[in-house]
């Protein structure tokens, strides 16, 4: 449904960060040295299960996918309110999002702007109600009148469900 | 040789008073309900038991015409093969209008939703202790939550009488959507706000100042009934992705589950169980300065060079406390992976084999 | 004892899995004298509420005749939420968009959420912090 080409070539490389391998922790480290950029085509499917084991079988994965070229940062079972009416969906409908940049573990993050070769991770959202945002009244003021002019606004909402994010 | 076996069941189970004095009794016993009549050849062949109580099933038509039958068994999207009749007999709880109840729907839903929801639980926590593996039990196919997914998945009770519906001049076919489990008696009882009465379920039920409802019971069970139903005509694999879909999609948050008494004890008794050699200490990180006016401290639990855990406090003892008790939970709640890096397989999938993760059992402390 | 347990009830999330719609009933009420009415009978003549019936098995759809303006209430299984609208003097086609945003609607309250992403997740790298740089880059306070 949301179109976005994909780049057949992954560019694929890990940012390892700097925090050390923790059993449990609440914190993040902000490092972004990049150690090694893969320029080859194919991604390394050792540094691939490197994200997949760090993320505990995809338990602590994020993805950060892009709607109308808007990045969200989501996990499985997150909402995402768009705040749009996305055209030709319905209610119930599954999507197929083709565009997601990043898969990150805690410690890991895997990157490509071009978008992720697909079949290195599942990932299906729900469309689960088509609503609105709440009624407000925008007040214009136009030149040589007196009187304001009242617009009512009640814009569409869409509001998705990551149904599925895991490793392939 | 056939007997009528009711009797003789009823005496032995009276036979456990005493004269004067009536025990409570603390554990369930199983005793056959009388009004199905229930007989067998043996006592203890199983096989030959019978009931003998005449009940009729909704015939498939009437219940094709129903339409909040339609709508339900759409809206859950359940295969073809489900009847609608099925659908209609597990809402039914009432016993003696005739028509067949969920009695023996519930059951194989229950029995159904324990074994998957304990395989889950087992297979993705093998660590969880005891007490906190039965609540995630309970989180997920209690009644309160079971209430909850029959509610959501739009099921009306039927709370109007036979004069009522007679008189608002109502759809018969209508009766066959709705959960019914009240009596017509209990229907035109006059209610207060505020006050509620208990029957005679309700009240065996009370805990504290909390009870199960006969509702949310009524709702539970047609849920349970109608995973029965769908391993009745569609089979396991199906009833399992049922599962799956609608009850272990739900969110049990494990972290908030947990109450420590003594975390540090708990911890030492565990990094012995596991045969940790080097002795487990708590050290401070970091933290913003002891005269800072909100001063934070960041405090980790050490095995030798291994950081078990990390906690942040507005003191060194809070910042302790939460350190120790973090590593509990990265304990308690591992989830084992393959080689391969993904969840391991559950003994119900296709090609499981053993692959050796099993708790090691609780501490005590 | 080591560890007591604190009961919870698991939190529904409804899409994860499966998706079931939570409008489950419409009811629509009409007057077949009335003039305000007559978008509204001429849905029904014409078939297109059958139409919708087919196309949404899911949802229960009543209608009633009783005199008064026009109206379609929604019942959500939502945390049993009734939504009445008005419908009075519509054109056929204006209430049958009516009953389709409805009927897609979850029931909750409308509003508005300022970020993007609506989460009950315990966020994977959790929030940054300054005491786990590198004691060389601390700030000093």
């Amino acid at each position: 449904m949301i179109k976005n080409a994909i780049n057949p070539s992954l560019r694929g490389g890990f940012q390892a960060f700097r925090g050390s391998m923790m059993m449990r922790s609440m914190t993040s480290s902000v490092g972004t040295n990049n150690i090694g950029d893969i320029p080859s085509q194919t991604v390394s499917t050792q540094n691939f299960n490197l994200l997949k084991f760090d993320s505990n079988g995809s338990k602590n994965l994020y993805a950060i996918l892009r709607i109308h070229n808007i990045p969200y940062l989501v996990t499985k079972g997150d909402k995402i309110i768009l705040p749009t009416k996305l055209k030709g969906v319905k209610v119930g409908d599954q999507l197929d999002i083709n565009k997601v940049t990043t898969l990150g573990s805690p410690n890991f993050t895997f990157n490509d702007n071009n978008g992720i070769n697909k079949d290195l991770y599942n990932l299906k959202l729900n469309v689960v109600e088509i609503t609105r945002e709440p009624y407000y009244e925008v007040y214009r003021k136009k030149q040589r009148c007196r009187r304001l002019k009242t617009f009512p606004v009640e814009n569409y909402q869409t509001v998705l469900t990551i149904n599925e994010l895991s490793l392939a | 040789m056939m007997i009528k076996g009711l009797t003789s069941i009823k005496l032995s189970s009276t036979s456990t008073r005493c004269i004067g004095r009536t025990f409570a009794r603390s554990y369930q016993v199983a005793q056959p309900d009388p009004f199905f009549k229930t007989e067998y050849d043996e006592i203890d062949n199983y096989g030959s038991y019978k009931n003998t109580r005449f009940t009729h099933k909704l015939p498939e038509t009437t219940a094709q015409q129903s339409p909040l039958l339609v709508a339900l068994h759409s809206r859950l999207n359940l295969p073809n093969k489900y009847e609608h009749s099925t659908l209609s007999q597990a809402l039914n709880l009432i016993k003696n209008e005739g028509l067949a109840n969920n009695f023996g729907l519930n059951t194989l839903g229950k029995n159904l939703l324990t074994y998957y929801v304990s395989e889950y639980l087992l297979m993705r926590y093998p660590r969880l202790p005891i007490p906190v593996f039965n609540e995630a039990i309970n989180a997920y196919m209690g009644v309160d939550s079971l209430y909850e997914v029959g509610k959501s998945w739009g099921i009306e009770a039927d709370v109007t009488s036979k004069l009522d519906k007679h008189l608002s001049q109502e759809n018969e076919l209508l009766k066959y959507g709705r959960l019914r489990f009240l009596e017509d008696s209990e229907k035109s009882k006059i209610t207060e706000d505020g006050i509620v009465e208990l029957n005679e379920y309700e009240s065996r039920t009370i805990q504290g100042n909390k009870f199960i409802s006969s509702e949310s019971e009524a709702y539970a069970s047609s849920v349970r009934s109608i995973i029965g139903g769908l391993y009745t005509h569609c089979g396991e694999e199906s009833a399992k992705k049922f599962i799956y879909d609608h009850i272990l999609s739900r969110k049990v948050e494990f972290e908030s589950m947990f109450q420590f008494s003594k975390p540090t004890r708990e911890l030492t008794r565990i990094c012995e169980k596991l045969n940790l050699t080097e002795p487990i200490s708590v050290r401070l990180i970091a933290e913003t300065g002891r005269l800072s006016s909100h001063a934070i401290y960041v405090t980790g639990v050490f095995v030798g060079n291994q950081k078990l855990g990390e906690g942040v406090g507005s003191s060194i003892n809070e910042s302790k406390t939460r350190a120790v008790v973090n590593s509990l939970l990265s304990y308690y709640l591992y989830t084992p992976i393959d080689e391969s890096g993904n969840p391991i397989k559950l003994p119900s999938d296709v090609n499981y084999k053993f692959e050796g993760i099993v708790g090691e059992g609780d501490v005590a402390i | 004892m080591p560890v007591k347990a604190i009961p919870k009830v698991s939190i529904a999330r409804n899409g994860v899995g499966t998706l079931v719609v939570p409008c489950n009933k419409i009811q629509i009420q009409y007057c077949n004298w009335g003039g305000s009415s007559q978008g509204v009978r001429d849905l029904l003549t014409n078939g297109q509420l059958n139409n919708f019936a087919s196309n949404n098995k899911n949802i229960f759809i009543e209608v009633i005749k009783k005199s008064g303006h026009p109206t379609a209430t929604f019942h959500y299984s939502n945390k049993d939420k009734v939504n009445e609208i008005d419908i009075k003097n519509l054109k056929f086609n204006e209430v049958l968009k009516k009953i389709n945003e409805y009927s897609q609607r979850s029931g909750n309250e409308l509003f508005k959420w300022n970020h993007k992403v609506l989460s009950i997740n315990q966020s994977t790298r959790g929030i940054w912090s300054p005491m786990h740089e590198a004691k060389s880059d601390r700030y000093k306070i």
